[in-house]
């Protein structure tokens, strides 16, 4: 086991390269000038673009030929280093992820930022969908066939089927309007007053007040139903095949043969067998979830790593995009990595030696 | 017994987790509190000192103001005008109340606010308006510089002994050696760039600006400011001529990111100290917006503070804010993007103190939060597209809840459509001004206007506006007369000879041409569109071309485009020469309709030259009639500012720069809320 994790992770090396290099040829044959004089946009005054441009050819070596921008990123991110490092040790030196050309912030600080705020919402949303699906799945297997099964199966692929950024402004609209009924917030992960606010929920002189971990869960619940919405479906129908495939097995029948009841057969042996296709779907649900936040995060305005990618992506602000692209791919390389190891803690008919 | 993890110990743990994590926050919480606590003995510390020392001036014996002084003024008279004018009448109001929080919502993310550096987007500076000052503001209403951190000034102009020294100078050849010692050269590494800049600089000889810059030249125009006596940055340490001088040094050192704001001080020599109180300005060339270049085109920085932070940490730092205004950060030093971003009264500030207790900036993105901030009385201030104002004024509640304003503002510029005349070399069907006339006379925008704009826009008759007095007020913008238009193209000698709908030049070309708008907005691709009917009785084709931005910008930059419809903004007395002096064809510059007529370089540079505010503007005048009769640009409408302000603020008054309280300015804050409407505790 341990040599295939090994195997794995050092496989995981080209396949970075591989695809930030696709990405930055991408970015970098595409016409037009990187950044902040796009950023500006019509508000600049005509005398100020050329100072900027020189300045910003300047800083970043915008003028030099693609392919050494793209080794002098490489060159910056990788932690060896020829010769000695800055802390005196030899070829090794902290990766550095750049500079943001329009935002003139550290990427690092950037992404440091951003990165908890996009996974807060998808960790909230992940169990969401998990639980509420497969309790939907197991309900619809069982009875199979019935309006349960049917009406679950319609319902759902109807919520999958409804745009997300339709629902996102309706639910702002309908739900989070004082004209309307105001429900939740309509923006943003916390409370206007929310610096001055206590941890806990308290009774103050002034009353009643929420405290800011209530606050932000006030906050969060229209972003992740939003989020959550569409993938009951596929989770749901994903968890109602596994299962229904199951049920009809050898050893559930012996099970009920021998007495075992009903939810015990269900929960405990049925569950733990269907697990599998689950699992190939929530390693690969973790990218999507980061990246497909974006339409979220634009609707209830949430700085997270959707947007921070698009907009960097609109001002082709390349240190940016590609250490996005670089946390990603990781992320991801990771979440399929966790993937194969639970299939083998789960099924131990799966080895990797 | 078997020992499974069941669900059971899955909630235990769970639940275990919780409670340890509620512990650690109270933790954190306790820390939070205590660092208010400190803060706040050291301010009441701070605040018994002065006490003693304020009772033992007053035992000194001290003097008082004279009546003369008091009159009126609150002390703040100048020879120039009086900075507070405005808020001294609103608090003569009989409701006046100081108090209450002003929310606003710019739809970005602040990602830096201390002064300077690259990222210089409008709302930013906003930020950064109220919190630092400059040493006058322009008067909304008629647009006069009065005087804020200056008192007085004095504008000496030097230009004949200017002048005598250029010329002496201009009689010496220019060497390749100094030409590749000039700033905007090429680096080294680029040959060709190189040689085509030598070859150019060669023909044009030595420039004005540059002979300016030598130190022995005499400056062209010198301003002297007088300074403001008692005032204070908002950690109470005193402003004087030190800082002037400091905040110019500043901008122009090398190793502080500030490269527009260096672009704007390009024309200033030196800044000097005269005294403690006074400092003298030196231009390299007569311009003649000094005074505006001078006093509202630098930000105070407190010398002591930004000096002792250095360059490379002031770089890297977002939040270091130590300014003279009214509002302060709460801690000068530690605010970092993503902190909400609020603004508290400064109460040591020198001046009349701001009507609201805290400027609050959220950072919403997307129309539709904001508008529901709006409805929810969240959000005090909404600017919005015209499409939205006559959705919401639709909305009876909202009407009733707040007040709306539709204003022109003298700076907020104007959309056009540019015809390039000359590409790849060759003229195109363009550079015949009768061509462009009749563009013009084709193009409703009466109708462009009501339509696209809902009304909420104005012809624009030239790139000068109304409001300020540079435009003529007896030039008449063209009228919407295809007729007209039609006549003038047969007299040019175009004609349909082919019988296919489309009529040719007189050289045989078809008058067909690319119309190119940026992409990605519906609203540039119907315009767009609007256009092509426009000009489609007359039997031109233009057919629109959606152009991604970075490749719009990169096509004008290589005059690649036939004709393009954009918008600019301005200034409050605008000045021409980057978009229709000749000089600006070469290098990539903002002529990129290579737009070149000797009347107009010689009405520029007479008008940038003209000391005299009367003078000046006729000259103006005079350009805007030449501009008028070429055409170089259809220019379209000035669109107006529509916004919603909430109703419980008052002293809310349309002016020539938008709304009385322009965000633009470093200037005193007229808005107030009375006692019995305000909605935020302190």
């Amino acid at each position: 086991m341990l040599s295939y994790i090994i195997r794995r992770l050092l496989l995981a090396i080209p396949t970075l390269i591989g695809m930030t290099a696709v990405v930055f040829f991408i970015m970098a044959l595409s016409p037009g000038r990187p950044s902040a004089i796009l950023a500006a946009g019509l508000q600049l005054k005509p005398q100020e673009r050329e100072a900027l441009k020189r300045y910003y050819d300047e800083r970043y070596g915008l003028d030099k030929p693609i392919v050494v921008q793209y080794f002098r990123w490489m060159k910056k991110i990788s932690p060896i280093q020829i010769g000695p490092g800055p802390l005196g040790w030899p070829w090794f030196k902290a990766p550095d992820l750049g500079h943001s050309m329009i935002r003139d912030r550290r990427v690092s600080d950037l992404i440091k930022e951003s990165l908890p705020v996009t996974l807060l919402l998808d960790v909230m949303a992940l169990p969401l969908i998990y639980s509420t699906s497969i309790w939907l799945g197991l309900k619809a297997a069982r009875h199979r066939g019935e309006i349960v099964d049917v009406g679950m199966g319609t319902v759902l692929l109807a919520l999958w089927s409804f745009p997300v950024i339709l629902a996102g402004l309706l639910l702002q609209g309908y739900l989070a309007n004082k004209d309307m009924l105001y429900w939740f917030p309509p923006a943003e992960l916390h409370d206007m007053q929310a610096g001055g606010m206590t941890f806990l929920p308290h009774h103050g002189a002034a009353g009643w007040e929420r405290g800011w971990l209530v606050d932000t869960a006030w906050h969060l619940v229209l972003p992740v139903i939003c989020l959550a919405y569409g993938q009951f479906a596929f989770v749901s129908k994903l968890s109602r095949g596994a299962v229904l495939e199951n049920i009809g097995a050898d050893y559930v029948r012996t099970a009920r043969a021998k007495g075992v009841g009903e939810r015990s057969v269900l929960y405990r042996h049925v569950f733990r067998n269907s697990l599998i296709p689950l699992i190939t779907f929530a390693a690969q649900l973790l990218p999507a979830l980061i990246g497909g936040s974006i339409v979220v995060e634009t609707i209830f305005s949430v700085s997270g790593m959707g947007k921070l990618g698009i907009d960097s992506i609109f001002y082709k602000d390349s240190e940016v995009v590609l250490a996005i692209a670089l946390v990603a791919g990781i992320l991801g390389l990771i979440a399929n990595l966790a993937g194969d190891i639970l299939y083998a803690v789960v099924d131990p008919r799966v080895a990797y030696d | 017994m078997e020992n499974r993890f069941g669900l059971k110990d899955l909630i235990l743990v769970i639940l275990l987790l919780g409670v340890i994590g509620v512990l650690f926050l109270s933790m954190v919480q306790n820390d939070r509190q205590y660092v208010v606590l400190q803060r706040i003995d050291s301010t009441l510390r701070q605040q018994q000192t002065e006490m003693a020392d304020l009772r033992r001036a007053i035992a000194r014996g001290v003097a008082v103001a004279t009546t003369q002084q008091q009159a009126g003024g609150g002390g703040y008279d100048s020879p120039k005008g009086n900075p507070f004018e405005h808020l001294l009448a609103a608090e003569a109001q009989p409701d006046f109340a100081r108090g209450d929080w002003l929310v606003e919502n710019f739809g970005v993310k602040f990602q830096r606010l201390t002064p300077l550096g690259t990222v210089s987007d409008l709302y930013t500076m906003w930020v950064q308006a109220r919190m630092f000052e400059q040493l006058c503001y322009r008067d909304p209403f008629t647009l006069k510089f009065v005087p804020l951190l200056a008192t007085d000034w004095e504008i000496k102009d030097n230009t004949a002994a200017w002048q005598t020294y250029v010329d002496q100078r201009k009689k010496v050849p220019l060497t390749e050696a100094e030409i590749l010692k000039e700033d905007s050269a090429p680096a080294a590494d680029k040959a060709d760039e190189r040689k085509a800049y030598v070859e150019r600089r060669l023909k044009e000889g030595r420039r004005d600006g540059d002979i300016g810059a030598e130190p022995e030249c005499p400056p062209a125009i010198d301003v002297v400011l007088q300074l403001r006596h008692g005032v204070t940055f908002s950690d109470g340490s005193p402003f004087s001529a030190d800082d002037v001088v400091f905040s110019f040094d500043w901008i122009m050192n090398k190793k502080v990111q500030a490269p527009r704001e260096r672009s704007y001080l390009q024309r200033i020599k030196s800044v000097t100290k005269l005294n403690d109180f006074a400092v003298s300005m030196k231009f390299k060339e007569p311009y003649f917006a000094a005074l505006s270049v001078a006093t509202t085109n630098m930000q105070i920085m407190s010398k002591r503070f930004y000096e002792a932070i250095g360059p490379d940490k002031f770089n890297e730092t977002p939040g270091l804010c130590m300014g003279t205004g009214p509002y302060m950060m709460k801690d000068p030093t530690s605010w970092k993007p993503g902190q909400k971003l609020e603004l508290v009264r400064n109460e040591q500030y020198w001046g009349e103190r701001g009507p609201f207790d805290r400027l609050v900036f959220n950072e919403v993105e997307g129309e539709s939060a904001e508008i529901v901030l709006l409805r929810n009385g969240q959000l005090d201030r909404l600017r919005c597209s015209p499409d939205q104002y006559v959705e919401l004024l639709k909305d009876k509640n909202l009407v009733a809840r707040t007040r709306h304003f539709e204003v022109n503002s003298v700076d907020g510029g104007y959309t056009f459509v540019a015809w390039n005349q000359k590409r790849n070399g060759k003229p195109t069907l363009f550079a015949d001004k009768r061509v462009r006339n009749a563009m013009t006379l084709l193009c409703d925008r009466e109708r462009m206007g009501r339509q696209f704009y809902k009304g909420y826009a104005t012809v624009a008759k030239s790139m000068f506006s109304d409001l300020s007095g540079q435009s003529d007020p007896n030039i008449k913008a063209l009228p919407y007369d295809p007729e007209r238009a039609k006549a003038i193209l047969k007299e040019a000698g175009f004609a349909d000879r082919d019988g296919d709908g489309v009529i040719e030049s007189p050289d045989g070309r078809p008058f067909r041409f690319k119309l190119t708008f940026k992409s990605g907005d519906d609203f540039s691709k119907k315009l767009a569109l609007f256009l092509k009917d426009s000009y489609a009785p007359a039997g031109i084709v233009a057919e629109p071309d959606a152009t991604d931005w970075n490749i719009m910008m990169k096509n004008l930059d290589s005059r690649n485009f036939d004709c393009i419809t954009m918008a600019w903004s301005a200034d409050i007395e605008d000045d021409p020469y980057q978009i229709f002096h000749s000089d600006q064809i070469a290098d990539a510059g903002d002529n990129f309709i290579s737009y070149s007529n000797p009347e107009t370089d010689r009405l520029i540079d007479l008008g940038r030259r003209t000391l005299d505010d009367k003078k000046r503007l006729e000259i103006w005048h005079q350009l805007e009639k030449v501009i008028t009769d070429d055409q170089p640009y259809t220019f379209c409408l000035e669109r107006k500012s529509l916004s919603f302000i909430d109703a419980r603020i008052a002293n809310v008054k349309p002016s020539k720069l938008g709304l009385n309280y322009n965000l633009k300015q470093e200037m005193p804050v007229p808005w107030y809320v009375p006692a019995a409407k305000q909605k935020y505790a302190r």
